[in-house]
This record gives structure tokens, C-alpha cells and sequence, in this order.
């Protein structure tokens, strides 16, 4: 399963990703949920060593978060990087 | 859809106006006299046991505010006439075609929505 | 119990603050309506559809109740609530509609792998 995730890491919306990830998921912060790079306690960083958290390059780039996601755990992915992981996944759930 | 064009009068003196697919526009002109003209437009007779599922369509609506398709149709259908009748064969031989869409139309009800 | 080709429909969002919760149900009852078994899990706002002393009032609007007492009619008859929902909007299930059935919060990661399609609203 890959999470999409669009909203801020304390939303609801993130909040409700939380409670429903399982062992081997993704996770890709996209858009505001990139902002998750400023906080290094974040639930989902937490859950990291069985989910793969994924971050949009670009939106980090774009919100001047590059640094941030330098300095973390998160791994980068660009668009191509966005188009695989959906096809690497058959199931796919946008949290927004 | 909106083209005025598509809309026509449901033969009768009080010109009564259907849309494109022959639903009333106005639910509020629906009478049993109203059914009986839209069941002719459509080339059935009302027979009791039609009206029988007429008044369960509009039950159907008058508690959920939809038209059924053709699954709860079918269920509010057993429940309220029994099994028997409560199948879809059944509701083919009397509405032949599309019975949730016929059923609707002639009810004086909208267009059923999750409905093929 | 096997869930293949079983749509999980998710509501996360409440009675007119968009038309989120009119999608999420249309698109289980069109499921329901060809045959498919649809489950629904009402997560955080979601909940308040199934507020049962719900009136129609919201000018303009369809209400909500009507829909969802007419699930029954379409075999749609899992309504999944989380218990930590009931707890974060101060509910409890006698305030909801009959037939609801409360989960506990560590059973969502398996609720949602075992469907083969889950769509979120």
C-alpha cells in the first residue's frame, strides 16, 4: 500500500495515515505534507524502519525544505521517482 | 441536456412537462391520473399489480429520498409484497426494459441514481 | 473471512462541509448497486453522518440521514466506527444510528490491507 499524503504532519488527514499503516507500506509526503522534514519526532519518521517515507523533491525544494530533508532520514524522490512508486504499488490511498 | 428542445408535454390537456428522458419536471404534478397518462406514453396499463409497485417506489422515496435501483428495488419489493414478487423477473414482466427507470418515471419520481 | 474484491469506502468528512461525504456514499451505493460488498469505515469527522438525531435543515440540502438508512437497502451493512473517533468527538455509539459497528483503533493497518480496493473520501 502507498500512502499519498498532501496535508501538514499533525492534520487529520495525517493523522488518520497513521493509524491505518501496516508493516511494508509507503509512505510520500507531497505538497504541505512535506513540512513533516521540520519535524524530526513525527509519527511517521517513527514508524520508518517497517514504512518507506518518501518525499517529494520538488514541493521540498519549492518550500525551501531541501536542507531539512538533507539533514533527516527522508528519502527524495522526483517526479520519475513519484510515477514509480505508483506503479510499484497496486494499491495506492491519497490522504488530503 | 438542457436544450429546451428535448422537453416535451405529456399528452394532455394540462400540459404537463417532461424532461428529455421522460421524467416529470415537476414532481408536484404527479396523480394517479398523471401515472395512468405516463404509463400510456410508455405503452403499459396499469393493472393492481402494477400500482402495487408503484406505491413501493414511492414509499422507497418518501423514506430515503432516492428512487431504487434495481437491487433495493428488488429488496423493498420482498419486504413489502413478499417473495414472491419480490424478484427481479418478476419486476421485468411488469416493467419490462429498465424496471427501476420505468418504475420512477411513472411514479412521478427522479431519475434513479446509481441505476444503468 | 476473505475480503478480495471487497471495497473498503472510507468518509473522513462531515455532513455539508463538502460534498466529500455525498461522493463517498454515491460511490458505495453505485458499487452496491452491481452487485459488489461494500464496507464503510467512518474515520473522525466522518462519524457525524451517523449521527441519528440528524434533521433535514441544512438550507438547500439533501440531508444525510435518509442515505444513510437506506445502506441497509443496498446490503451495505458494515458501518466501522473506531473507537478512538467516538473518543476524539466526545460520542458514544448509543448517540449513532443502529448497526454500527465499533473497532478497535489497532485493527485499521488490517482492516485496510485485507480489501483489494479502499477508497478514501
Amino acid at each position: 500500500m502507498l500512502h499519498i499524503l498532501n496535508k501538514p504532519p499533525h492534520s487529520e488527514a495525517a493523522t488518520q495515515m497513521l493509524s491505518t499503516l501496516a508493516k511494508g507500506d509507503s509512505i510520500l509526503l507531497i505538497e504541505d505534507a512535506v513540512q513533516a522534514l521540520l519535524h524530526a519526532d513525527w509519527q511517521g519518521w517513527n514508524a520508518a524502519t517497517d514504512v518507506n517515507v518518501c518525499v517529494l523533491k520538488e514541493d521540498a525544494a519549492s518550500r525551501g525544505l531541501s536542507a531539512a530533508a538533507l539533514n533527516g532520514h527522508a528519502t527524495l524522490v522526483d517526479m520519475e521517482g513519484f510515477v514509480e512508486l505508483t506503479a510499484q504499488h497496486t494499491k495506492i490511498l491519497s490522504w488530503y | 441536456m438542457s436544450d429546451e428542445s428535448l422537453y416535451r408535454y405529456l399528452a394532455s390537456g394540462e400540459k404537463i412537462l417532461l424532461d428529455p428522458e421522460g421524467y416529470l419536471v415537476e414532481q408536484a404534478n404527479w396523480n394517479e391520473g398523471v401515472a395512468e397518462l405516463l404509463a400510456e406514453d410508455e405503452g403499459l396499463t396499469l393493472t393492481e399489480e402494477h400500482w402495487e409497485l408503484i406505491r413501493v417506489v414511492r414509499d422507497f422515496y418518501a423514506r430515503y429520498e432516492m428512487a431504487p435501483a434495481m437491487r433495493p428495488l428488488v429488496k423493498a419489493t420482498k419486504q413489502a409484497l413478499g417473495d414472491e414478487k419480490g424478484r427481479s423477473v418478476y419486476l421485468m414482466s411488469l416493467f419490462p426494459g429498465s424496471p427501476p427507470k420505468r418504475l420512477a418515471r411513472i411514479a412521478g419520481l427522479p431519475k434513479p441514481t446509481n441505476c444503468l | 473471512m476473505s475480503h478480495e474484491h471487497e471495497r473498503l469506502v472510507i468518509i473522513r468528512h462531515a455532513p455539508y462541509s463538502s460534498n466529500a461525504l455525498r461522493e463517498g456514499l454515491d460511490v458505495a451505493l453505485v458499487a452496491a448497486a452491481f452487485g459488489q460488498t461494500v464496507s464503510l469505515l467512518f474515520l473522525g469527522q466522518g462519524v457525524l453522518a451517523l449521527l441519528k438525531e440528524q434533521v433535514a435543515g441544512a438550507p438547500g440540502q439533501k440531508a444525510t440521514l435518509p442515505t444513510i438508512d437506506m445502506l441497509e437497502m443496498y446490503d451495505i451493512d458494515q458501518l466501522l466506527v473506531p473507537q478512538s473517533t467516538l473518543d476524539a468527538l466526545n460520542l458514544q455509539v448509543t448517540q449513532l444510528v443502529d448497526g454500527v459497528t465499533v473497532v478497535a483503533n489497532d485493527t485499521l493497518p488490517e482492516l485496510v490491507q485485507r480489501h483489494s480496493y479502499v477508497m478514501n473520501f
